[in-house]
């Protein structure tokens, strides 16, 4: 992963075409647990996510340590044993809006394709993405599933009934012109 | 039965753990925002630890409350587009309303990490003073 954020970070700091770019600064990213032990969420509201509207390309960043839990034990368990933020402290995606026509008004649901990585792992992921554009600005909201076995992520077979196998991920992104 | 009742207390808070209570907490690190975002502009990312308690003081660029949190936005040099974003916390909102932007403004909170700006949690008003 480590090798994804240089990268990331040339694509934010590219000079060129920058009036064709938007950014959320607050995107929003919860995910969701439910087992019948016990029912897990988690949000974090500030959530990169930067589109060039030119080829439509999107990057995605966030801090693995800025979701919030309802409980302190839970956040403690989730950065400390599951995605040890200290040593992969973001997760990423890059990744390109299929068909995508930002000149249309009103909704349109696109694809997402893209990497993700987290946890030192990365995955291609294909997201159906609802995109909505009022008065210039657009906002991208959807929900998608996540296997914690392809993260690499070792839950303790004494906690194993709390944590589902499935994870429901929501994401929204509020875009504003990006002036660097 | 003592000692059983002493040994239960502290296995609760072992595995309960109570939130850091930022009202209360000594800032670890004093800062104002311009100074955070220029150590991250040339690439000093190690400057400060996540998870530190900080003192920031800064200029208000913007103050929302989207996905129905209360967030101040700090502005992070004339020319900087990054800013410290503070996530406040929900006590905080009554007094907020006092300030706007281009106030000066000093918060305390957890820092994160930086992304395209500086990300704070927790953040409480630790002391104001308003533009004239």
């Amino acid at each position: 992963m480590n090798k994804l954020i240089p990268i990331f970070f040339l694509f934010l700091l590219s000079g060129q075409q920058q009036q064709e770019k938007i950014i959320a600064r607050q995107g929003r990213v919860a995910f969701f647990s439910y087992t019948s032990v016990e029912n897990i969420k988690a949000e974090n509201n500030q959530v990169l996510s930067i589109i060039d509207l030119s080829n439509d390309e999107i990057a995605v960043s966030m801090l693995m340590n800025a979701f919030v839990f309802e409980k302190a034990l839970m956040r403690e368990h989730f950065n400390e044993s599951y995605v040890e933020s200290d040593i992969y402290p973001k997760a990423t995606f890059e990744g390109k809006i299929i068909d995508f026509d930002p000149a249309q008004d009103g909704e349109q649901t696109r694809m997402v394709k893209g990497t993700f990585s987290m946890h030192g792992v990365s995955k291609e992921l294909e997201i159906k993405t609802k995109i909505e554009k009022v008065q210039g600005k657009y906002i991208l909201s959807g929900t998608f599933e996540a296997f914690v076995k392809d993260y690499d992520i070792k839950v303790p077979p004494l906690l194993a009934g709390n944590i589902a196998k499935t994870i429901s991920v929501d994401f929204r992104f509020e875009y504003q012109p990006y002036e660097s | 039965m003592l000692a059983l009742v002493i040994s239960l207390f502290l296995l609760w808070g072992i595995y309960y753990p109570k939130p850091i209570d930022i009202m209360e907490a000594k800032p670890e690190v004093y800062l104002n925002a311009e100074t955070l975002i220029s150590h991250f502009k040339n690439k000093d990312e190690n400057f400060l630890e996540a998870e530190k308690i900080v003192s920031i003081e800064g200029t208000i660029k913007e103050i929302n409350s989207l996905n129905n949190r209360m967030t101040i936005l700090l502005e992070g040099g004339v020319d900087e587009s990054a800013c410290v974003i503070c996530d406040m916390q929900t006590d905080q909102t009554k007094g907020l309303k006092k300030f706007k932007p281009k106030d000066t403004i000093r918060l305390k909170g957890v820092f994160k990490g930086f992304l395209k700006d500086a990300i704070f949690l927790n953040c409480v008003i630790s002391q104001r003073k308003i533009n004239e």
